[in-house]
């Protein structure tokens, strides 16, 4: 997650309204959720805010307008709550309690009523002075608790003060626009998606910050990371929005607007063929059944599943629910999350993989709350995933047994993330038999054959791959690691990460090893990486043998479609031209060029070329 | 006007939830009140006010209660720090 830009800071700036040119400006991005939006802009305006100091003649106006102000501020912080209560439920709503028990703090208010009148001064003056001397004195507090609240607080100040300079932006969401903004935050995603938006453009965020998950749940297309598409925008421009290739292009020409409006109506074609079929099994054409699952964080992701025709849930990442928190979910949160997933998807399986944190996957402060805070010079090489606990047994053997208190619900299957040797598999088994033999001596019902399985991310786990297997029941690939460790680039890092490519030779061989592996030791072997989820390996995937992919729900039916079209047999002689290939150019021209020759559609809609006619 | 001394007793400090309680109860005495902390004084009906203390376990913090009832309010008041804000 650290690998996202965000904005430095929220305070109020003063800023110089930049040169707005007419011209076509086309914006790459991050694609965060899929689809096509053609529409008008609007400017969501929340921390560029520009306040001024004014002297006022008649201060009783700036109170009926702080009063008004307030009350709309109030009221989208209660459709807010209200509409996450709704949707994602209790505990996420509970998100937002503090900042509506802070807008409504009449003594505070008072203060700033009291200061307009003796001062005469405008109002969002007043507001940005209380509310800072606020924000400083929590912002000097050691705990993180306390910190977290001066954020809070800074975001009900910008929503009074967004409220006080513009009155209009209610109305200007009687249309259908396409919002840009600096940060999209996951309350903007509900609270927008009541009205009838077309689409989120942000200039930081990545495809998996929240606010990126909820568009994907609630439909909208998103490209966000664009960096300063705030910058070329001003309300009412036209702009299109290609969620599936994370293009944004500003003031299209008539050409650029004609070529658009086709895909658009192609790609929705494309689109409701993919999910009329997404429920039928990925056969290949001479009869190899593969199973094609998904990877969740959110249990608001859940709903999407059956419309993508998920072969069940390939990665169940838990963490998600220590990030939300900011805190380590007790056994019984966990296992009413996990049950509510088992159910879910349900006669379908899941697979819980334990706590992977550390390395990029959480905010420091985050860890800090579960561990004593610590700095390591490469966290990617230290202590994360299995090894944290590993140390911390107790974490993990709660999490066992909400895992296995689950399966007493529907099927269940348990993952342990960042193993490197066998011995770290046999000591997580036996915390594994410690949470089973307390289930049985209280009577709790779990399934006594739940199924194991270890993620192959670490080049010597995939070297023992065959002596791992034999003490799991399943392998499943993790890709971005995989790729990380084996060609020792640090995708954070902006001076290397160009030469971060999962179709390096080395990769692709490695893959084919562990499949081989595990196929040796009688085990199945999926894939739960970016690679699973990317067109352009499909095939190849499918001709090593792999057995499940688990990837984002969007591209379940896409990939469901490539497996059934293509058969077995000649997907193996095609993997086996490409782990012969010696270097990473050739072996993408030739990705690029099967998918293009075999999937014409199916190409033009993800590829990231630029012909689109 | 009446003071009393009391500590921040339950785990996770004045926060939110607390916080809001300490704050409802406040406001059904007529009473002003303020709570200090190493010099910081914060008006007691101010849910912002109170949270800007940054009060965690252990935190010293005095009470001042002024007004008609002054007596039942930091009673009740302190009673509720006491108690760990029924918190565990």
């Amino acid at each position: 997650m650290n690998s996202e830009s965000r904005p430095q800071s929220n305070a109020p700036i003063t800023k110089k309204e930049p040169p707005v040119t007419q011209e076509e400006i086309v914006l790459r991005g991050i694609p965060a959720s899929p689809g096509i939006a053609i529409g008008k802009v609007v400017v969501l305006k929340k921390d560029g805010v520009v306040v001024h100091e004014k002297s006022v003649d008649d201060p009783n106006s700036e109170l009926e307008r702080l009063k008004k102000a307030i009350e709309r501020s109030a009221g989208e912080l209660d459709k807010v709550y209200n509409t996450t209560l709704e949707k994602l439920g209790r505990d996420k709503a509970m998100i937002f309690e503090a900042q509506i028990l802070m807008i409504s703090d009449p003594i505070f208010f008072d203060v700033i009523k009291k200061r307009i009148i003796k001062e005469k001064k405008n109002a969002e003056h007043v507001v940005a002075q209380e509310f800072s001397i606020q924000i400083d004195q929590l912002k000097r507090s050691d705990s993180d608790v306390f910190r977290l609240r001066a954020l809070e607080l800074e975001d009900v100040r910008n929503r009074i003060i967004r409220n006080l300079t513009e009155a209009k932006l209610k109305s200007r969401f009687e249309g259908t626009p396409i919002v840009v903004t600096r940060e999209l935050t996951p309350a903007d995603a509900i609270l927008l998606s009541r009205n009838a938006v077309l689409g989120y453009v942000s200039d930081f965020g990545g495809a998996r910050s929240h606010a990126s998950i909820l568009s994907r749940s609630l439909g909208i297309p998103a490209v966000v990371g664009l960096k300063e598409a705030t910058k070329h925008v001003e309300d009412g421009m036209d702009l299109i929005l290609d969620g599936y290739r994370g293009v944004v292009v500003i003031n299209p020409s008539e050409s650029t607007s004609k070529k658009y409006s086709k895909r658009k109506a192609w790609c929705e074609e494309l689109d409701s063929e993919l999910l009329a079929e997404a429920s039928e099994p990925a056969l290949t054409t001479d009869g190899r059944l593969v199973l094609v699952e998904a990877n969740v964080e959110l249990l608001e992701e859940l709903p999407s599943l059956k419309t993508h025709g998920a072969d069940g849930i390939g990665l169940f990442r838990t963490e998600q629910m220590i990030i939300d928190s900011d805190s380590v979910p007790s056994e019984e949160e966990q296992f009413n999350a996990f049950k509510q997933a088992v159910q879910e998807a349900a006669p379908k399986p899941v697979v819980f993989r334990t706590f992977d944190i550390g390395g990029d996957k959480i905010f420091p402060k985050t860890a800090s709350s579960i561990v004593e805070s610590h700095d390591e010079p490469n966290p990617f090489l230290g202590w994360r995933g299995i090894r944290m606990m590993l140390d911390r047994p107790e974490l993990l053997r709660d999490q066992l047994r909400a895992i296995l208190r689950a399966s007493a619900f529907g099927k269940c299957k348990i993952m342990y993330p960042m193993v490197a040797t066998q011995e770290e598999v046999i000591r997580a088994n036996k915390i594994l038999e410690e949470a089973k033999k307390s289930l049985l001596d209280e009577h709790a019902a779990f399934d006594k054959k739940i199924e194991v399985g270890v993620m192959i991310e670490i080049p010597s786990a995939a070297l023992l791959s065959r002596e791992i297997s034999e003490k799991v029941n399943f392998l499943s690939i993790g890709t971005n690691d995989l790729t990380q460790y084996l060609l020792a680039i640090d995708r954070t890092n902006e001076l290397v990460a160009n030469m971060f490519d999962e179709f390096h030779p080395a990769v692709l061989r490695t893959l084919k090893y562990i499949i081989d592996a595990g196929h040796d030791a009688g085990k199945k072997v999926a894939m739960c990486g970016e690679m699973a989820g990317n067109p352009l390996a499909t095939v190849m995937l499918l001709g090593m043998g792999l057995d499940e992919f688990s990837a984002v729900s969007s591209m379940l039916p896409i990939l469901k479609k490539i497996i059934r079209k293509t058969s077995y047999k000649t997907a193996r002689r095609f993997a086996r031209q490409l782990v012969k290939m010696d270097s990473t150019e050739e072996i993408k021209k030739a990705l690029d060029d099967h998918l293009k020759t075999q999937f014409e559609r199916i190409y033009y809609t993800t590829s990231t070329e630029e012909n689109i006619d | 006007m009446v003071q009393q001394e009391v500590m921040v007793k339950n785990r996770l400090g004045l926060h939110t939830r607390p916080a809001a309680s300490l704050v409802k109860l406040a406001a059904k005495f007529k009473s002003e009140f303020y709570l200090e902390r190493d010099g910081y004084r914060v008006n007691g009906k101010s849910i912002i006010g109170v949270m800007t203390l940054a009060a965690e376990q252990g935190a010293r913090i005095t009470l001042t209660c002024e007004g008609e009832d002054e007596q039942q309010a930091i009673s009740a008041l302190a009673d509720f720090f006491d108690r760990g804000f029924d918190e565990q």
